[in-house]
């Protein structure tokens, strides 16, 4: 064992110094505040008390005056605050894009009939654009109506057909035979399947470039030639000139 | 119990409160946590004795700690302001005279730390300034006359007090020179009483090798 004590047992007992230099050390002089300190004080008081900002004198913590919050709960403060502003600016964001699925919604599950055509600036500008009139139509001096005398509604209204009404349309869109069909009233409505589609129906009725084609099923390419695209714009002709005979008119009842 | 002296003080202070006894005679008798619950309630002739009490003993302490007078009276100064803006703060379950210490000596420690290049220019400033009598802390120099005058012993031992670490120095300042007890050192400086006890007695022996030649 060894005989030298432990530095640990050295360290909490009283380390052994001169009795002078501890003497010393209490017999230093004391040294005091200046003369006028109290009064220094007080002025350097007064006047940081009537510098004082307001919003440091609103949060300060006194018995009668502020919201009481204490130094230490500023942080917090500012975190809430930021959280508010934060939680606001997302949330109404939130509720806008809920606002317009709700407006989807609504649309979908309501009446065909009801529907009110209020997206139509929302339509691609290729809906706008309106086929020109063929040769051969014009040789044969149909009248095509103009694509501006026609309400914005009644072009929302052809164009969800199905793929089952517009196929057989473009069947028969060889520009020798061109006929209209007749005002056939499945035609100018969506069908049941349409409306039950959910949100491809929406997508499906204001995006005309896709010619019936459902969103499940492949694009088929289509042949970059100039009869194609002629059979195309017939089609938009075809589809144009049965706008008005799928129109339901009401029947006088003779009785 | 510290939760019913609380009570009792708050009691008596409200009773003081509603019978008027505020004048200076009668409020000087009170202890400090008395006077700082009148203070806490708005009585501002509290907080003039309050500072009346400390403000010798605090500059005494910042002095010793930083060896600077001014820097010490500017933080005696930022002391009792913070004292009179963070009233609120103050329980009763603690001291008032460890807790303004407390306050006191975090304020000296930053200053410290903020001017430490200050205050070593102005030490090797006053060195120069003081060559008659100056006694370097140095070893190689030549030793001291031990009958010689009391104040160049004490113009050493400052300049060695703030050659030691700042725990150390504090420590030994609060337990040597203000006269604190170990426990009041203890919630001064927020640590155990152990580690207070070892951080004097560390601090002393540095003191005395920084010293040997005058107490060997």
């Amino acid at each position: 064992m060894s005989e030298s004590p432990h530095p640990r047992s050295h360290e909490e007992g009283l380390p052994e110094i001169p009795a002078a230099l501890l003497r010393d050390l209490r017999a230093m002089p004391r040294v005091s505040a200046p003369l006028d300190f109290r009064q220094h004080l007080q002025q350097h008081i007064d006047e940081s008390e009537n510098t004082l900002s307001w919003w440091k004198r609103l949060l300060s913590w006194k018995p009668g005056w502020g919201f009481g919050i204490p130094g230490y709960a500023y942080g917090a403060v500012a975190a809430a605050f930021v959280a508010v502003i934060a939680v606001y600016v997302f949330n109404t964001t939130d509720f806008e894009r809920d606002l317009q699925q709700e407006q989807q919604e609504l649309y979908r599950t309501t009446d065909p009939e009801q529907k009110v055509p209020d997206h139509q600036e929302e339509l691609p500008a290729e809906a706008d654009e309106q086929p020109l009139p063929l040769e051969d139509e014009r040789a044969a001096g149909r009248d095509i109506p103009a694509p501006q005398e026609t309400p914005a509604g009644r072009r929302s209204e052809t164009a969800p057909s199905t793929p089952e009404t517009r196929q057989p349309s473009v069947r028969d869109a060889a520009p020798s035979t061109v006929q209209p069909p007749a005002p056939v009233k499945q035609s100018a409505r969506p069908t049941d399947d349409a409306i039950q589609d959910g949100g491809d129906a929406s997508k499906e009725y204001f995006l005309p470039t896709l010619r019936g084609i459902m969103k499940e099923e492949p694009l088929p390419a289509l042949p970059d030639s100039l009869a194609r695209k002629d059979s195309l714009r017939l089609l938009d002709s075809i589809q144009l000139q049965n706008k008005d005979a799928t129109t339901p008119v009401p029947k006088i009842d003779p009785r | 119990m510290p939760h019913t002296q609380e009570l009792s003080l708050e009691q008596k202070v409200e009773e003081r409160i509603e019978g008027k006894k505020l004048d200076r005679v009668s409020l000087e008798a009170l202890s400090d946590e008395e006077l700082m619950l009148l203070f806490q309630r708005d009585v501002q002739l509290g907080f003039d004795i309050l500072v009346e009490r400390y403000q010798d003993p605090l500059m005494n302490f910042i002095y010793r700690f930083t060896g600077d007078m001014d820097d010490a009276a500017d933080i005696l100064q930022d002391t009792f302001i913070r004292v009179y803006k963070k009233k609120m703060y103050y329980k009763t379950i603690a001291r008032f005279s460890t807790w303004v210490y407390t306050i006191a000596g975090n304020l000296a420690k930053s200053e410290l730390r903020r001017g430490h290049r200050k205050y070593t220019t102005k030490l090797v400033q006053q060195r120069h300034e003081d060559e008659e009598y100056t006694l370097p802390i140095a070893n190689e120099d030549p030793l001291p006359d031990r009958s010689a005058d009391s104040s160049i012993i004490y113009d050493r031992i400052q300049r060695a007090l703030l050659e030691l670490p700042d725990v150390f120095r504090e420590a030994v300042v609060l337990r040597d020179i203000q006269d604190l007890s170990y426990e009041e050192i203890a919630e001064v400086i927020g640590m155990p009483i152990g580690t207070v006890k070892s951080r004097i007695s560390r601090g002393r022996l540095q003191l005395q090798e920084l010293l040997k030649d005058i107490y060997d």
